[in-house]
């Protein structure tokens, strides 16, 4: 077998298959579903967002009725920490939508290399900009609520093993998702 | 129908032979080049006012379907595509074409060739079996001719020695 044979093969090799195409009908599956199935998707993803903005009008009202200064400081924390949460959300996210699929395969290589490693390091550094922030706050509420000692100090060993299991999640889809990937796109474009 | 849905048509309908070849060196299965051909269908529609006429159509067509297949594969394993199912796209193994068994084996045996190879040793073969002068080969990849030519002497002789041997 030679080159020319290989060529014929391929180019043949599908005439077994044939696509049919109702166009009218594509045509409004594009227009209609496709649209409204994207913005169920948008929805989705900017639901974190959407709870971090609700939850920075209910901390300050909570800050204000709480019944200690603790409690008002674990309150008042959660503002700065939800304006964090949503600037390292969007930062990150607006390198996605600027993939895009016409350019060359190394330029499209690059770009997808370098949006997932900004996901990488901010899943990476989760303990710095969500869990120790979160954990802070929901400590200074606890310790400044009514409850007993002993209720105290199981609602943060509860909480402690709570942002551990989520520090744990974010560390294994590093390992296992982000790190392989990258490697895969670095032996793609070194090669 | 507005001139843009006209070309859209157009372009997808005299280039669905060769997004379906591209899209089956990059699946496991026939389900999965369905998809992958839809998922391409999609990418150009949502790409559509984005051609400029600069670079040819064979180019871009190429370009889209190479850079979805990639992405695809790219994904983790964990990850499921979140997409619509277009039913307005069928695929069906033609009777009286499929009397000829021997065509589909080598075929399916060209293609799993492919599949072993590694990008952009991939995308080149691929590229050079749709007869893609040098120059087109090299917008599509985006590295020089000089680099193309010489990855292609080195990949063009991986599913030539896995057809022959394999």
């Amino acid at each position: 077998m030679d080159e020319l044979n290989l060529k014929n093969i391929w180019q043949v090799g599908n005439s077994h298959k044939q696509v049919f195409i109702n166009t009218q009908q594509l045509l409004t599956e594009l227009t209609k579903d496709l649209n409204a199935f994207e913005a169920k998707l948008k929805k989705r993803d900017s639901l974190e967002i959407t709870v971090a903005l609700v939850m920075i009008p209910a901390a300050i009202v909570l800050a204000y009725f709480a019944n200690s200064f603790l409690q008002q400081l674990g309150f008042g924390l959660i503002v700065p920490y939800c304006l964090l949460v949503i600037f390292q959300l969007k930062r990150v996210r607006k390198f996605k939508t600027l993939i895009n699929l016409i350019q060359s395969q190394n330029d499209f290589l690059s770009q997808s290399k370098d949006y997932l490693i900004k996901e990488m390091n901010l899943l990476k550094s989760v303990l710095y900009w969500y869990i120790l922030p979160a954990l802070l706050s929901a400590t200074l509420i606890n310790l400044g609520s009514d409850s007993s000692q002993l209720e105290q100090i199981i609602t943060f060993v509860v909480m402690v093993i709570v942002f551990a299991y989520i520090y744990y999640l974010n560390r294994k889809a590093v390992k296992n998702d982000f790190e392989p990937l990258i490697d895969k796109i670095n032996s793609a474009l070194n090669n | 129908m507005t001139d843009l849905n006209k070309k859209f048509i157009e372009i997808l309908e005299s280039n669905k032979d060769l997004i379906l070849r591209i899209c089956g060196a990059y699946a496991k299965d026939a389900t999965e080049k369905e998809d992958l051909f839809q998922e391409v269908t999609i990418a150009i529609w949502k790409s559509l006012d984005s051609f400029q006429g600069n670079s040819a159509i064979s180019t871009w067509i190429y370009r889209i379907t190479l850079n979805t297949c990639i992405r695809l594969s790219l994904r983790s394993k964990n990850t499921k595509v979140e997409t619509i199912k277009l039913n307005s796209i069928h695929f069906e193994n033609l009777q009286e074409k499929a009397d000829n068994q021997e065509d589909e084996i080598q075929f399916i045996k060209l293609q799993t060739c492919i599949q072993q190879l590694t990008e952009p040793d991939r995308s080149i073969v691929l590229l050079h079996l749709e007869e893609l002068p040098y120059r087109e080969i090299t917008s599509i990849i985006g590295i020089s001719e000089n680099h193309v030519a010489v990855k292609m002497k080195r990949a063009k002789m991986k599913p030539l020695t896995c057809m022959n041997h394999g």
